[in-house]
């Protein structure tokens, strides 16, 4: 690897870092979900410091080229954050659900009704003026 | 008793006057509720100046989602009987009466009202039947159970399942996957005779381009729905 290539690798790595604990301390996002990405981040700091260990365990796993071993693991990494969000966004959406629905009852409870909730009264349905009550 | 209508209403200003005009048939003892599913048009003012009950949903839940605020509002308000009805008009409240003597009577967890019992009224398309018949048999094979009309939106339940259902229920396309879970968990179901009317307004919530999903993802869930149990 050369020299030319290995600065400009270091730079877009640490130039990752920097957006990111950006966004941590300014933006408040949340360090859990930062956290695998700077993990990621640091990794390829390593790697691009010691290109050595890619040919190394590339042999030891018996892949041909260390280009093929950084696809593949490249993927399931990938694969596994975006499984993680997945299951992350079901949870929200099931929280939202439950949020939407208590608000509503919430606040139909302290709604008064026109119609009261009665179950002896069966009179029919009719057209009131929602301002005072009375029949249209 | 003490029954209840829940009537979910997405973008029905066309058709949910006639609906609630049509409640005066409701035997008496049932109050009905108008889940809002966060209309963009005049639905929740319609039910207003008619003075009915609405449950107005701040967000767009979808038709599972606004019908278990439904059965939650029945279970906290000591309901003892809740009943399904489609904002759109193609359930007869004509029909109410028979579905809950078939409920008291046989004591009963779910009464659905069928198309395919008498043939009678709109049974929708050539293609939705043959979607149907097939619920019907998956349903069969996973329950040993036959129900004719397993997507009917008209269903009266019982205190046992207002409990199950207003702590879960499928969100889309629910009706399938809640009547499994019904069946599943030993719950007695039965289906009664009903007409429906052709939509009379507005559109059909699933689609053609949809219907591939929904095949798919209902035979997952009705599935899912049994495995989880054994």
């Amino acid at each position: 690897m050369s020299i030319r290539l290995k600065t400009f690798l270091f730079i877009v790595w640490i130039l990752g870092f920097v957006i990111m604990l950006i966004r941590m301390k300014v933006k408040r996002s949340d360090i859990r979900f930062i956290l695998p990405w700077m993990f990621l981040d640091v990794l390829m700091c390593i790697v691009t410091a010691f290109p050595g260990i890619l040919t190394h365990l590339c042999a030891f796993l018996g892949i041909e080229k260390p280009s093929n071993m950084m696809f593949f693991f490249g993927m399931i990494f990938l694969v596994m954050i975006i499984f993680a969000m997945t299951l992350q966004i079901s949870a929200l959406s099931e929280q939202v659900r439950d949020l939407t629905q208590r608000l509503a009852l919430h606040e139909a409870d302290n709604t008064p009704s026109l119609h009261p909730v009665n179950p002896d009264d069966s009179r029919p349905l009719h057209p009131v003026n929602p301002d005072n009550g009375e029949s249209i | 008793m003490k029954g209840l209508i829940i009537i979910p209403a997405y973008n029905e200003e066309m058709n949910i006057e006639k609906v609630l005009l049509s409640l005066r048939d409701a035997p008496s003892g049932f109050d009905h509720v108008v889940i809002n599913d966060c209309s963009t048009d005049q639905t929740l003012q319609i039910c207003k100046r008619l003075g009915v009950k609405v449950i107005d949903l701040p967000v767009h839940l979808g038709i599972g989602g606004a019908v278990q605020t439904g059965y939650r509002y029945a279970l906290a308000k000591g309901y003892d009987v809740a009943v399904q009805m489609d904002g759109d008009g193609q359930h007869d409240p004509a029909f109410l009466p028979d579905m809950l003597e078939s409920l008291t009577r046989e004591n009963a967890d779910m009464v659905i009202g069928s198309r395919f019992l008498k043939n009678q009224g709109d049974r929708s398309s050539f293609a939705r039947r043959v979607g149907i018949r097939y619920f019907s048999r998956l349903i069969f094979l996973l329950t040993h159970q036959t129900i004719k009309d397993p997507t009917s939106g008209f269903r009266m339940t019982g205190k046992k399942l207002i409990r199950r259902f207003a702590d879960d229920y499928p969100l889309d396309y629910p009706e399938p996957e809640s009547l499994v879970c019904a069946l599943s968990h030993g719950c007695k179901v039965l289906e009664v005779p009903v007409e429906m009317k052709k939509r009379q307004g507005g559109a059909s919530s699933i689609g053609l381009l949809r219907s591939v999903y929904y095949m798919i993802k209902v035979s997952a869930a009705v599935i899912m729905e049994v495995i989880k149990l054994s």
